[in-house]
């Protein structure tokens, strides 16, 4: 299955690492990490699975945003964007795994 | 004047018994059974502590710090990867009420909160002869370099920060147990690390003791929330719930978490 990971600088220093295997053009797994603050902390995981069976075009910012208010939850020092946006360049990252995997194949 | 708060001087400790102290700080504080606290102390071994969210494995050299003695730890709190020096550093915590940081800040934001609790390492820092200043969100500068970190969490009502004071930095170490992106790298990562960071000795020249360090930041947050520290001990409680913690924080789930 292809995975991809990518880095996110956010202005102000601080990294968003994400990490998505990606399974019939669907998100199967996505991981998050990096040195960011979430407040209460437990809610990054139920952040994560709720985002695994998305559509690769999803509105990830949204989704995202929409989660953390349901689960009461505060970022700080990056914002639901910025994971958006590590998390969409780990798909892009896993899509050009693929296309290089297939091309060796041919 | 407020009302006394309890200072807590608990030496050096390995990075699983003091996080584990830290953790049941809180976890006391959150209950109601122990005042609000600042507390004081170093590490001895040398340790790494990562932050809540960060990947293990992307972040630590596993391999360099068994060969130099030098323990790994998850913190409960996000934030990033430190280098705990065995004498390069002092450590503090605080653990208060919602309410109290709330009713002492003018800005009762989380990130206003950072900003009360820092003012009480700025403030320390000042009685040292060094002027240092808060950046959001989590850092101390003196002249844009940084000297000192903090990361936050919050419990039942309670919160949490803790954070380092650099004595003196051995960078060149921290580069050996810390990956860097790009391995590649470390050199220039080195170079850039010595223009960012800073500490007590580059700034005053000379060699400041643990005890002289912690006396000023004990004034500085005396004065910074307007309380008296009254210096106390751990109580049974928190001891008994520590050790307990300690066997969760030595562990390698907990260190393998993320």
């Amino acid at each position: 299955m292809p995975s991809g990971m990518a880095e996110l600088k956010v202005p102000g220093g601080k990294l968003v690492r994400a990490e998505v295997r990606v399974e019939g053009g669907r998100m199967a797994e996505v991981k998050v990490t990096g040195d960011f603050f979430l407040y209460p902390e437990e809610a990054i995981f139920e952040l994560e699975s709720s985002l695994k069976g998305l559509g690769l075009d999803s509105d990830l910012a949204q989704a995202i945003e929409l989660r953390l208010s349901q689960l009461g939850a505060q970022l700080l020092g990056a914002s639901p964007k910025d994971l958006a946006e590590a998390i969409k360049r780990a798909v892009e990252a896993a899509a050009a795994s693929l296309k290089r995997a297939e091309a060796r194949r041919d | 004047m407020d009302e006394g708060w309890r200072l807590l001087k608990t030496g050096a400790g390995t990075a699983f018994w003091n996080m584990a102290v830290d953790e049941a700080m809180l976890r006391a504080r959150a209950e109601g059974r122990v005042p609000n606290t600042v507390r004081f102390y170093t590490w001895r071994p040398s340790a790494v502590s990562i932050g809540f969210f960060q990947s293990l494995a992307h972040e630590v050299d596993l391999e360099e710090c068994r060969r130099l003695g030098v323990d790994v730890v998850r913190r409960v709190t996000g934030g990033g990867a430190v280098y705990h020096d065995s004498f390069g550093e002092v450590t503090y915590s605080v653990v208060a009420s919602e309410a109290d940081l709330r009713r002492l800040s003018p800005d009762p934001s989380i990130q206003g909160s950072y900003r009360l609790l820092c003012s009480g390492i700025v403030m320390g820092l000042r009685l040292l002869g060094v002027e240092a200043e808060f950046r959001p969100v989590n850092d101390v500068l003196v002249a844009g370099r940084k000297i000192s970190g903090s990361a936050q969490t919050r419990r039942g009502g309670a919160v949490l920060q803790h954070g380092t004071l650099l004595l003196k930095s051995d960078l060149a170490a921290m580069f050996k147990v810390l990956k860097v992106s790009g391995e590649k790298l470390k050199d220039k990562a080195l170079k850039a690390a010595e223009d960012r960071v800073t500490n007590l000795f580059k700034e005053l020249g000379r060699e400041l003791s643990v005890e002289e360090v912690v006396e000023a930041l004990k004034r500085g947050f005396e004065a910074a929330l307007n309380v008296e520290l009254v210096e106390g001990a751990l109580t049974p409680f928190e001891v008994e719930l520590a050790r307990e913690l300690t066997s969760k924080y030595s562990s390698k789930e907990w260190l393998e978490l993320r």
